[in-house]
């Protein structure tokens, strides 16, 4: 075979261009399902041995402080293997800048079990020693090493203290505040690991806890536990109880893991289906055009399977160089996505690990694929006679089209050019589909990035702008009553300000339930603005509760529905409240009520956790000394820290497009080869009779332009079902991606997808310019 | 007189079925020796490429049976069909059907690779007058040039038959001529059995024995005591 072999590699050589965009198409795919294979599977593996080595908890639960000893009933519990009582605290540290960044501050114990912590430098404190250990990120990026000495504020009390260790913890890998802080900051937020006895002695809280964290039996069930826990451990003052899924840090690593798979399956199935199509086009123009050369095969003694193997080895080659170069470029690009991990994730033991199976199975499937197609044409080759060779050139395909048929009065108006493109499109109706489908496609997998990129914007325009008006949030670290609002507003130059509470509640709705933090505010609130998922505008009720879209899913909720609701505060004691509305939220989940309601429910007076105000000035410098200040958030600093987030999305949407680019022109590119050199003879016919080159391209012009019509008329809602199913997936407790597209993602992507079109024509057009139409007419060379 | 080396028997083909069936051949039985060089003759649409086609194993007839050497054609399967062009025989077609991406050596080469001990491809084409240009495409050689490298493509394979259908048909005059000579050199050096198929009666003169069809039969077998070189030939 090896003259045939060198006959195949001419005519790869001969069309290079189109065999190269489909072999890109394999590459494409490969390359992301190899990095995001490998990156997903570096990224479980090494959290689940750090998670394993490290004794990650399975229950995590907060309680108000109370004395250390309450807590070993909790170790008695049938299923809970061990239990820690810790202390966590969030405090201030003055590392010499103008703003103190906080520090939770969190109790350690020797020969700790659970959350143990993996020491990268130096060593944990001991005993009493006025010593503590770093998360290893917050050190770095504040520039503190071993041996430093640092001040921790206290309710505005100084304590020195060095730092003896820079650690890792299963409990800090994405290391955020909370849940609306959904990007670490490194700068500004850490956490501190000191021994219990010190930090009781630091907060005035001696031989008390108020977090518990849990590791459970292999056969235990977690939720089951969680539950029981609730249930009688609501009077010790427990606040929430979580377990391992919905821990913070965990929710968020595995959030981005369910991605990261998601991803690692949807786009090689994209750039692999498509890649194969456009092989078995392409595999089934070689072999018509080949016909006469099939049948000289045949004649001369080549075996029917040697002649649909010289077909099949075209295709195989597309598959087989494609994953080639995707494998290689893959585990580069994985390797360089890890890295990219690691600067969100405090992940010690994260490396690259390369899985020898996905690296086979990245080479067998485009190879299966392409090889599948490959093989559905070669097998025409069986049918063609070897008495082929003997036929003068089969005559050209003419015959009336259905439209013709049905429609002779349309028919006969047509112009004569429309005329022979819609024979052209009829004639080969799934090579016209599948170039529909490409546009399409190319919509879709275009449209997707812009959409999440109007998205990020409408989600922190809306969540910052329209629903949360207030500059800053003031936290308290013991509550406070109104008596704190005059005391501010001489400390602050404010335009508005308003108290808040916030208070843990079970609710429940039918056998679905949740522990929330519910914040309560003025009914007359102007800092805090509700709309229902149509946009109308809610007023928060003076009794009744507002639910975000995404709890009310949980659990089942419509407006109008009643809610159980129960608090340690309750102590135990059911409240039924009905649900005044479901409102939009984005950005975390949340309860929200009047501060009435909450006294009515917990029976606390004049108790607030914290205020919301706008004013001009630096709130959080001013802020900073006074004592019972836990926390100042700013909106600013958020919206600032998602813009700049929203650099690495732009990344990602420029590959995404490029990759959506790639799509297009490789469908579009070999559908218009095929139906070129497959009407050749045709077109020669044409230029026979007068028509210019320019004449023939027209044809070819419009014949895609009516593909590109077509293709973004399914392109929209193909778009918006993979948007909706991308969001979807995405929803949690942590975000909510309304799906609303602006009108100009709809324009943009349209107008990009053109230009792709655009692109090809052009390309198109050099290759009809240098077709020697009139040798194709009487030319039998094969 | 050397023994047959193809015998066909009471052949029918009939395409088709009904009433838009065509009856191609009807009832043709005949007889080639080895080494003899035979000339059919006929009007267009009288059976010849049929004939061929089958003789060929590259077709099947409705009825009737085909000999190759003693063995039964007819009941090849078409693996065994395969084999059997592969290694007895060689066709010379009328638009020459070479590969435009191949140069003429690797033309020649295609075929010869099917073959456990076929000719140099050089040698052949060599022998075909072809040495300068072995090296070039299809697409810079003449007619001629062509058909004499589709003739050393036949004869790499050392087949025992040869089949041409209208292996001028498509040539000038003086091309045909020396492509007619070169097939009755092949005939004189090599011992090869070689078939040719034309419209043109003049080209019998130079065969051995002619056969002439006419609406699917053979009307007349005449036997060429002094066959006439081609290059003699007129018409
Ligand atoms: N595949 C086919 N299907 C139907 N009819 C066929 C087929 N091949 C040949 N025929 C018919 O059989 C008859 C004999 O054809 P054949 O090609 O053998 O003639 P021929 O003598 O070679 O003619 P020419 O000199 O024109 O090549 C013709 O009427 C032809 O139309
Ligand atoms: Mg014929």
């Amino acid at each position: 075979m090896r003259v045939l072999d060198r006959r195949l590699w001419r005519l790869v050589k001969a069309s290079k261009l189109q065999f190269g965009t489909v072999v890109a198409l394999v590459f494409v795919g490969m390359a992301a399902f190899v990095s995001f294979n490998n990156t997903a599977i570096s990224l479980s593996y090494s959290l689940e041995r750090f998670y394993q080595e490290f004794a990650f908890a399975d229950l995590f639960a907060d309680f108000s402080p109370v004395a250390e000893d309450a807590f070993r009933r909790l170790g008695e519990l049938p299923g809970v293997k061990a239990v820690e009582a810790r202390l966590v605290i969030d405090a201030r540290v003055d590392v010499g800048r103008k703003l103190n960044p906080t520090l939770r501050l969190v109790s350690i114990t020797p020969g700790q079990k659970i959350n143990r912590l993996y020491v990268q430098e130096g060593s944990l404190p001991e005993g009493r020693e006025h010593g503590l250990a770093l998360l290893a990120k917050f050190a770095q990026a504040n520039g503190l090493k071993v041996g430093d000495k640092i001040s921790l504020i206290i309710r505005g009390k100084l304590f020195p203290i060095t730092v003896t260790a820079l650690v890792d913890s299963p409990e800090f890998i994405y290391a955020v505040k909370d849940a609306k802080n959904i990007f670490p900051d490194d700068l500004n937020f850490g956490v501190g690991f000191v021994n219990l006895p010190l930090l009781q002695e630091l907060t005035g809280l001696n031989g008390q806890a108020n977090n518990a964290i849990l590791l459970l039996e292999p056969w235990a069930d977690p939720e089951e536990l969680r539950e029981e826990i609730e249930d009688r451990f609501e009077e010790l003052g427990l606040k929430s109880i979580v377990t391992r899924e919905n821990q913070l840090s965990h929710a968020i690593v595995s959030q981005e893991l369910k991605q990261l798979n998601q991803q690692s399956r949807l786009i090689p199935a994209i750039f692999l289906s498509i890649a194969a199509a456009v092989t078995y086009f392409m595999v089934t123009r070689l072999v018509e055009g080949d016909r006469t050369a099939i049948g000289m095969l045949k004649a001369i003694g080549y075996a029917d399977k040697e002649v649909a193997g010289h077909y099949l080895e075209y295709a195989l080659a597309i598959g087989f160089l494609g994953a080639a170069g995707g494998v290689a470029a893959g585990l580069f690009l994985g390797k360089e996505l890890t890295e990219l991990y690691s600067q969100f994730f405090h992940l010690p033991l994260l490396a690259q690990r390369l899985y020898p199976p996905y690296i086979v199975l990245a080479v067998l499937l485009p190879v299966v694929f392409t090889g599948a197609t490959g093989l559905i044409a070669a097998r025409k080759v069986m049918s063609i006679p070897p008495a082929e060779a003997m036929r003068p050139l089969a005559p050209l395909p003419g015959g009336r089209s259905n439209v013709e048929k049905l429609a002779p009065g349309l028919w006969a108006r047509l112009p004569f050019t429309w005329k022979l493109v819609l024979r052209g499109i009829l004639r080969s109706r799934r090579r016209f589909a599948l170039a529909a489908a490409g546009v399409a496609l190319t919509y879709a997998v275009v449209f997707l990035p812009f959409y999440l990129l109007g998205l990020w914007d409408t989600i922190f325009r809306e969540q910052f702008g329209r629903f949360e008006k207030y500059d800053y949030m003031v936290s308290f670290s013991v509550q406070v009553s109104s008596a704190a609002i005059p005391e501010i507003k001489g400390l602050v130059r404010v335009t508005a300000i308003e108290p808040y509470a916030e208070y843990p509640f079970r609710i429940t709705h039918g056998w679905r339930e949740k522990t929330v933090v519910a914040r309560a505010l003025p009914v007359s609130t102007k800092l805090y603005s509700f709309e229902d998922s149509t946009g109308k505008v809610v007023r928060l009720p003076r009794f009744g509760v507002l639910l975000s879209e995404y709890l009310a899913k949980e659990l089942g909720v419509e407006a109008g529905d009643l809610l159980t609701v129960s608090s340690y505060a309750t102590k135990g004691v059911k409240y039924l409240v009905p649900v005044k509305a479901v409102v939009r939220q984005y950005l975390g989940s949340g309860l929200y009520m009047s501060l009435e309601q909450l006294q009515r429910l917990t029976g606390l007076g004049d108790a607030y956790s914290g205020v919301l105000l706008n004013s001009p000035e630096n709130v959080k410098e001013i802020l900073q000394p006074a004592a019972n200040v836990a926390a100042v958030y700013s909106s600013r600093d958020l919206s600032d820290l998602y813009a700049e987030y929203g650099g690495l999305l732009l990344a990602s949407i420029t590959v995404m497009v490029l990759a959506g680019g790639l799509l297009g022109f490789g469908i579009l590119f070999n559908t218009a080869n095929i139906s070129i050199s497959e009407r050749i003879r045709e077109f020669s016919a044409l230029r026979v009779l007068g028509f210019s080159r320019e004449e023939v391209y027209g044809l070819i012009l419009r014949e895609n332009a009516m593909a590109l019509l077509l293709g973004l008329i399914a392109g929209v809602p193909l778009g918006r079902m993979l948007a909706v199913w991308v969001a979807s997936s995405t929803n949690s407790e942590l975000f909510y991606l309304p799906l609303t597209v602006r009108p100009g993602t709809y324009v943009v992507t349209a107008l990009l997808v053109v230009l792709f079109v655009a692109l090809v024509m052009g390309v198109v057009w050099l290759r009809v310019r240098k077709v020697n139409f009139l040798e194709a007419l009487s030319s039998r060379l094969t | 007189m050397s023994e047959s080396i193809i015998k066909a028997e009471e052949l029918w083909k009939v395409y088709g079925r009904g009433e838009v069936s065509v009856t191609a051949l009807r009832n043709v039985s005949l007889e080639i020796r080895a080494g003899e060089l035979v000339v059919f003759v006929g009007p267009s649409g009288s059976g010849k490429s049929t004939l061929l086609n089958i003789l060929g194993g590259m077709d099947r007839p409705t009825s009737g049976r085909v000999f190759y050497k003693g063995m039964n054609l007819t009941g090849y399967t078409e693996a065994q069909l395969t084999q059997y062009r592969r290694r007895e025989v060689g066709f010379v077609f009328q638009f020459y059907n070479l590969m435009s991406a191949l140069t003429a050596r690797e033309n020649v080469e295609l075929a010869a690779e099917l073959v456990s001990d076929p000719l140099p491809a050089a040698e052949v084409l060599e022998r075909m007058g072809m040495k300068e240009r072995m090296d070039h495409f299809p697409s810079q050689l003449s007619g001629g040039e062509q058909q004499r490298v589709a003739i050393a493509r036949a004869l790499a394979k050392k087949p025992s038959l040869l089949l041409c259908d209208e292996p001028t048909g498509a040539l000038d005059y003086e091309t045909g001529i020396q492509i007619l000579s070169l097939l009755r050199e092949v005939n004189a050096v090599y011992g090869t059995t070689v078939v040719i198929i034309t419209h043109n009666s003049a080209v019998a003169d130079m065969a051995d024995r002619v056969f002439r069809m006419r609406s699917g039969q053979i009307v007349e077998v005449r036997e060429n005591p002094e066959p006439v070189p081609a290059e003699r030939i007129i018409w």
